[in-house]
């Protein structure tokens, strides 16, 4: 199926007087993301003795192949013209990215907050935060669900699964207070 | 070896009379198994306390229990929203997830239920009477056979990315570069590490699914208020018991399938250290590759749902048939198992079906019992369980990444591991943006190294003669059935394409 | 948001309240007799492990002795490697942190894998509570009967044994033994002891080689061959297998895993009469009959438990880091 943007017969966008090309340049992150990798990863087997690195040489041999070919593919369909540069597929639009951005925003800082703080308390900022600026809950409605979820997260994979989280104020708190 | 009917009853008796015990077991299973990174392993070592004060036959019942139902309840998450329970229910995710976006979740549910627990039944029943002809399979299935076993699971890398071949390789060989991080299978000598200590025994299956899975689904989906198309909305919303009646009869029109891809899973599993994972990923590529119709899967068709499924649970049985007949565990429930059963004082091994045959068979009796039981108490409830995709997205995103992350976190206990879910979830993001298969890059992750560690050794065992690939005659039939497996896709497109060119010209005439 | 300040004040309050209970006793801790609070293990292996099992059942009658409670905490990864530099560079050198770890086993890591902590001058294990031998043993149908035919048939061809990983006593054990025999043999790791032990019971390598605990239950699908150690102390369960030394006149090293609490070095000089408790009480265990019946349902022989106190224990590190060096090549990846 890739085969069919190599077939001998592009239309021709401009007599269609639209843009019929494709995008490229967004997905060369991954090859690029690739290439490094597999550039890393041999450089740190280079001392190593034979049986410890030949499945990777083969997988990265593989690797490199195929990313090449990916060029050559890329680069001619940009000498045809059936491909153009445009990364705008990574973020789609704005306010979507915005909106992602926010979101995974919020769970890196949670994660970073997790040690002082502790699961349910940076598990009740992630959600309310979340909740009020991606649903836009009435504040009330959003503490009350985001604690809702925290306090049952904390039942159900600390007092229950005994997940080792670092424990925060809440966890200190109860524990203290009821010896779980 | 073989036991007697009326022994067998017996055991059945003995195992319904605790039918209470399997109700709890089975249902802590099923939710264990649905979340992300918690599996039957851990609850039953944190559950060791009880094992160890009850009697051991009551201490079996309930752990048998537990982890088949954690088996069952891998795939509902799979389908649902996209996140795979653990390894082995990561290939339901192929056409589970696109079926519950064209509203088909409930019946998707019924479908993974019916045939985990019918693949569950199959087994276990086989495993009662076949058990000392199964146990032989383990004297068969080395190192050299085992390659090409996990050899036809990734081929299915090509098979899954055949919309877009070059990316999906690109995605399938990243896959397998990011599984061979870490120590190296001769040596234990640590490779691209990045001078992380936390990735020397390789990179964690478990956030890496969460973050290709998980994390990036919840970035995709806030693109639309909901996860439904908005025709599969309507659908959703109007669904009653008529659609887990329908799921049942789809499951049931497929009988053979679930019947067979189960026999899969159970030889699979019988081999120590291959598990669910692999077994899932091959019957599906076997599934696929047996259908009339392989250019739907991937698409939302219940075969894709039950091959998956089945062979999983014949997996569990699989998986206990060498901790019972050789007394080596085969994967880390097992091993668990066989610390109760040691503490018991019972004897695994050949002497376990001299010395209490109870016990040995009544593994798999139980097996049966919880799966039956199982079928009553999970039907009905897949019309309330699938409604959890209408929940707005804005507000299902964020529970599905604060809730994942629990799990990818759970299972080592690092913060590392937190920040990796993270970075894999930026990873499948852009993999998912610019027509990258995840699906194949995860099938990388899961099997390279498994591959690579079975080749490793075979050479080491040889002593580096690459013909001893070719070197059983067992291997050697597994080659040519790849081979075949290989070809009947393309001669079949051939086939059509040639019907094709002959059909147009028939009409232009 | 009346409502919202009550529970930010209410939470507060309680979060101090939590604070003032726990810091108070650990202030006046600092008087009492050592130990006033919980022991903390640090395990580097997994939970549900073999080590995991032995710890608890030690720690279940010493618990009596010490007059506190122990709770556990697993780091697994790198073959122990995690395990120890966490225990080194983030544990409190104050006593209440332990490790319970394998001295053979992670000595070998030790020295294979250069970890950033040093031995002697970070860690001590300050007292073993098992010895646990390497072993060959062939499956059920085997050809060879004794560890001499392994070495004549090892003479003519290379015999291949599994093991769970190469870094391990028991590969020492196999590669010492073709050193001083002149048989050849190859080592080939399975990545844990379950498929090491099928490999050898299926037929798809000749033996394997492993320690003897774990290999107890298979019954007669083993036949152990031989013990590296000078005298089989548990020859009933083990068909009567022959000292390796014995049968064949060699002078291997003695290969045994030796299960021991370890402490930061730097607790000896700052807390002397805190080690002292702890060596005092851990030794009452071994005489407590409550802990020959909670060793045995963990699995582990009464024959294998055997106290060494911190020299003893020093001294089979130090070996076994030399042992290790002397080997690294055929143990380690890097050339």
């Amino acid at each position: 199926m890739s085969a069919t943007s190599d077939r001998p017969e592009p239309p021709d966008p401009a007599l269609r007087g639209q843009d019929t090309r494709e995008p490229t340049g967004g997905d060369w992150v991954i090859p690029v993301i690739a290439l490094a990798f597999t550039t890393y990863y041999l450089v740190s087997i280079k001392d190593l003795v034979w049986e410890a690195k030949i499945a990777a040489v083969f997988v990265a041999v593989m690797l490199y192949l195929l990313i090449g070919i990916f060029a050559v593919k890329t680069v001619f369909g940009l000498k045809r013209g059936s491909l153009k540069i445009d990364f705008s597929p990574l973020w789609e639009n704005w306010p979507l990215f915005r909106t992602r951005a926010l979101l995974f925003g919020l769970a890196t800082a949670s994660v970073a907050f997790l040690p002082w703080l502790g699961f349910t308390l940076s598990t009740f900022g992630f959600l309310l935060a979340a909740f009020l600026w991606l649903e836009r809950m009435p504040v009330k409605t959003a503490v009350i669900t985001a604690g809702a979820l925290a306090l049952s997260g904390y039942v159900l994979f600390i007092a229950i699964l005994r997940t080792a989280f670092p424990p925060g104020p809440f966890e200190l708190a109860v524990r203290a207070l009821t010896g779980i | 070896m073989e036991p007697s009917l009326g022994f067998v009853a017996e055991l059945f008796a003995h195992a319904f009379s605790y039918w209470w015990l399997i109700l709890i077991a089975t249902t802590i299973g099923i939710i264990i198994g649905a979340m992300p990174g918690f599996g039957s392993a851990n609850t039953i070592i944190m559950l060791l306390p009880f094992t160890l004060a009850v009697d051991v036959d009551v201490a079996m019942i309930f752990m048998v229990s537990l982890f088949c139902a954690s088996q069952s309840g891998g795939g509902i998450t799979s389908i649902l929203l996209n996140i795979p329970g653990n390894g082995g229910s990561a290939a339901t995710c192929i056409d589970g997830y696109p079926m519950a976006k064209k509203g088909l979740g409930q019946q998707a549910l019924v479908l993974s239920f019916v045939a985990s627990q019918v693949g569950g039944m199959v087994t276990a029943g086989m495993s009662i009477f076949l058990l000392p002809y199964m146990a032989k399979l383990a004297y068969y299935l080395h190192s050299v056979e085992m390659v090409v076993i996990v050899l036809f699971g990734i081929t299915l890398i090509a098979s899954i990315a055949s919309e877009n071949m070059l990316k999906g390789l690109i995605a399938g060989g990243l896959g397998l570069l990011i599984g061979a991080i870490g120590a190296d299978h001769i040596y234990s000598t640590p490779r691209a590490t990045f001078g992380f200590l936390e990735l020397y025994d390789g990179v964690p299956l478990i956030p890496v699914l969460i973050g290709v899975f998980a994390i990036s689904e919840a970035l995709m989906m806030i693109e639309s208020r909901s996860v439904l198309s908005d025709e599969g909305l309507e659908v959703a919303k109007r669904a009653g018991w008529k659609e887990t009646l329908e799921g049942i009869k789809w499951a049931f029109q497929r009988t053979w399938l679930m019947i067979w891809t189960a026999i899969v899973g159970l030889i699979i599993g019988i081999v120590p250290g291959a598990g669910a994972s692999i077994a899932a990923f091959v019957a599906y590529q076997q599934a696929r590759l047996y259908s009339k119709t392989p250019e739907k899967f991937g698409t939302g068709i219940p075969e894709g749902v039950i091959a998956p499924e089945s062979a999983n649970n014949g997996c569990s049985s699989g998986d206990l048939i060498p901790l019972l007949v050789i007394g080596v565990p085969g994967g880390t429930t097992a091993a668990v198992m066989m610390i109760v059963m040691t503490y018991h004082g019972v004897q695994l091994g050949p002497r376990l079906f001299i010395q209490s045959p109870e016990i040995g068979y009544g593994v798999f009796v139980t097996m049966l019992v919880a799966y039956c039981v199982m079928l009553f108490t999970t039907l009905p409830l897949t019309r309330y369980i699938s409604r959890l995709i209408l929940i707005p997205t804005a507000v299902l995103a964020p529970i599905i990444i604060a809730f994942t992350l629990v799990g990818a976190f759970a299972p080592r206990g690092y913060m590392f591991d937190l920040w990796l879910t993270l970075f894999f979830g930026v990873i499948g993001y852009l993999c998912r943006r610019t027509g990258y298969n995840v699906v194949a890059m995860l099938i990388g992750v899961i099997l390279g190294p498994l591959l690579e560690a079975n080749v490793m050794r075979a050479l080491r065992i040889s002593g580096g003669d690459p013909w001893t690939f070719f070197s059983s005659p067992l291997a050697n039939i597994l080659w040519v059935l790849l081979i075949i497996s290989l070809l009947i896709p393309s001669l079949v497109q051939w086939n059509k394409n040639r019907q094709a060119a002959l059909n147009p010209a028939v009409e232009n005439q | 948001m009346l409502k919202k300040d009550m529970t930010r004040r209410g939470f507060v309050a309680t979060g101090a309240a939590a604070l003032a209970v726990l810091g108070v006793p650990r202030v006046a801790g600092a008087q009492a007799a050592f130990p006033s609070e919980t022991m903390q293990v640090l395990i580097p292996t997994g939970e549900g492990g073999g080590v995991d099992q032995a710890a608890r059942a030690f720690a279940r009658v010493w618990a009596k002795h010490l007059g506190q409670n122990f709770e556990y905490a697993y780091f697994p990864g790198a073959s122990g490697q995690v395990g120890y530099e966490v225990f080194v560079g983030k544990r409190e050198p104050n006593a209440y942190n332990l490790l319970f770890g394998n001295i053979g086993p992670e000595m070998i890591m030790y020295a294979t894998q250069n970890p950033s902590y040093k031995y002697p001058d970070d860690i001590m294990y300050f007292g073993a509570i098992d010895s646990d031998d390497s072993v060959i043993w062939v499956g059920g149908n085997s050809k060879f009967k004794t560890i001499n035919d392994l070495v004549e048939e090892g003479k003519k061809r290379e015999i291949t044994l599994s093991t769970s990983r190469l870094p391990h006593p028991s590969t020492i054990g196999a590669l010492a033994l073709a050193d001083a025999t002149g048989m050849k043999v190859r080592m080939v790791p399975y990545g844990g002891g379950g498929p090491a032990r099928a490999a050898a019971i299926t037929g798809e390598v000749d033996g394997c080689a492993t320690f003897l605990s774990s290999s107890l239950g298979l019954a007669e699908q083993a036949r152990f061959l031989g013990v590296f150690n000078n005298e089989n102390r548990a020859p009933e369960l083990t068909n009567n297998a022959p000292a390796i030394n014995k049968a064949l006149g060699t002078k291997l090293p003695v290969l045994s895993g030796q299960r021991a609490w370890a402490i930061h070095r730097s607790v000896a000089e700052k807390f002397p009469d805190r080690l002292e408790k702890l060596t005092s009480t851990m030794k009452q265990v071994f005489d407590d009959p409550e802990y020959k019946e909670v060793a045995e349902k963990a699995g582990t022989p009464w024959e294998f438990i055997q106290y060494a106190d911190a020299a003893a224990c020093d001294a089979s590190a130090k070996e076994f880091a030399a042992l290790a060096a002397q080997y690294k090549s055929l143990l380690s990846a890097s050339k």
